[in-house]
């Protein structure tokens, strides 16, 4: 890997952001604000009160499909990553969901002829919207509990499936929804390229397409971040709990 | 349109390592499962293009015979530590654990050739068959049900399932219904 395309702690944050736009929301979720004149991006973290090394892992995994970091990603405190994915699931419900279905809805009213077609896109988004919220809700209410209760130690329970069960949590089901949540935001968009007869304004169908390419690649490198840092944490835990038994 | 290739392999570089080498091959969604019970469950659930199985894995299955037989149309590749493994005939290829860059790279490509070859050339044109089987997923039909309606065996439906998602580029059930809705081959009060 060249220096060129990995994020370091001497690059100026302001260059992060020209090296790759997409990682503007990445930088948003650890709450650090534009603005930040000619600083690195050591001295803006240290500025807010980031863990550095983190912050960087957590970039790089965005910027680089192939950005690895196996033997640093086991020494970070869960609740450090569990805390990130939960702010990445405010932005996906706060503003990822509500902001396209604005988008849908403009299309929609920007109708030509049949309008029946676009209705059913807009109805095909709303089941999605439910099952990626469901899905969210899920992991916040079942994989992150049994996650956390792991690194607490707060169960008495030595046997990690009788926990699984208690958090209601299991790998298969988290895995395929996972798929099928990204696989939905795929079809959504080859529908809209390839099959919806184009009866409306194309400049709103390209601002919706723009869009859910983006959201498309922010959940998939969020799906990535969970695969490559918190699972393989998570196995060193239940690892750590199989010895202790 | 993407692949979708499992990984079952408990080993966490071995996997990451084959997942990196897979994504330098073709475009692939890379799904690890490790638990013989999910990796059943969920080949019945998707459309899979190739498994990557470890050997020990295998062994814990109850029947692997019947594992390969699964999935008429997915490739099984089984990574295995020992030269001579046992029901050969059964699976697609054999990648040994400690082979090198150089033989994987070709391994995959000679064993997900016709995967590889396939996409991006067809036409989106359904045979009438196919346009059968898109109606009656998108009424909302299983595989079973859909067999037993038109009188075809189960993998016949899962085959047409498999070249009518590719030819589209549509994969979930939900799209496959919109989609149909679109084009008028069913109407919309029969979406279940």
């Amino acid at each position: 890997m060249t220096k060129k395309n990995i994020v370091t702690r001497d690059i100026k944050m302001a260059d992060v952001i020209h090296m790759n736009y997409l990682l503007l929301p990445v930088i948003n979720r650890f709450d650090i604000k534009l603005g930040f004149g000619d600083k690195t991006v050591e001295q803006v973290c240290s500025e807010y009160g980031i863990n550095l090394s983190f912050f960087l892992d957590i970039i790089n995994t965005y910027h680089d499909p192939k950005y690895f970091p196996l033997d640093k990603m086991r020494e970070y405190p869960i609740n450090l990553i569990v805390n990130y994915l939960l702010k990445s699931h405010e932005h996906y419900t706060q503003k990822m969901l509500p902001e396209t279905e604005q988008m849908i809805d403009e299309l929609v009213h920007s109708c030509r002829g049949d309008c029946d077609n676009l209705r059913l896109i807009e109805d095909f988004y709303k089941k999605y919207k439910t099952e990626l919220e469901n899905h969210l809700k899920s992991e916040e209410e079942k994989f992150f509990p049994y996650v956390k209760a792991l690194i607490d130690k707060k169960e008495k329970e030595k046997n990690l499936e009788a926990i699984r069960r208690k958090y209601n949590f299991s790998y298969a089901s988290h895995s395929i929804e996972h798929e099928s949540v990204i696989t939905k935001l795929l079809d959504l968009k080859n529908i809209l390229i390839k099959y919806l007869p184009p009866d409306y304004d194309h400049g709103k169908c390209n601002n919706l397409l723009y869009w859910l390419f983006l959201f498309e690649d922010d959940l998939r490198d969020h799906e990535r971040l969970e695969d490559v840092i918190l699972l393989p944490a998570l196995e060193n835990i239940e690892a750590q709990y199989r010895q202790n038994k | 349109m993407p692949f979708s290739v499992i990984i079952s392999e408990p080993s966490y570089l071995m996997k990451r390592g084959l997942a990196a080498l897979i994504g330098d091959i073709l475009h692939a969604e890379i799904i690890f499962l490790d638990d013989t019970h999910e990796l059943n469950h969920y080949l019945d659930m998707n459309m899979v293009q190739a498994v990557f199985i470890n050997e020990q894995i295998l062994n814990e299955m109850q029947d692997p015979e019947l594992f390969f037989q699964l999935k008429a149309d997915t490739r099984y590749i089984v990574l295995s530590d020992t030269p001579n493994i046992r029901n050969k005939r059964k699976f697609d290829a054999v990648l040994n654990r400690n082979a090198q860059k150089d033989d994987i790279v070709p391994l995959i490509e000679k064993v997900l050739k016709n995967e590889i070859n396939a996409t991006g050339h067809e036409e989106a044109i359904l045979s009438s068959r196919e346009q059968e089987v898109l109606k009656q997923v998108a009424m909302g039909y299983t595989n079973q049900e859909i067999a037993d309606r038109l009188h075809i065996s189960k993998h016949t439906v899962i085959s047409h399932r498999k070249n009518l998602t590719s030819k589209l580029g549509i994969k979930t059930v939900s799209g496959l219904t919109l989609y149909a809705v679109l084009n008028d081959l069913i109407p919309k009060d029969q979406i279940k």
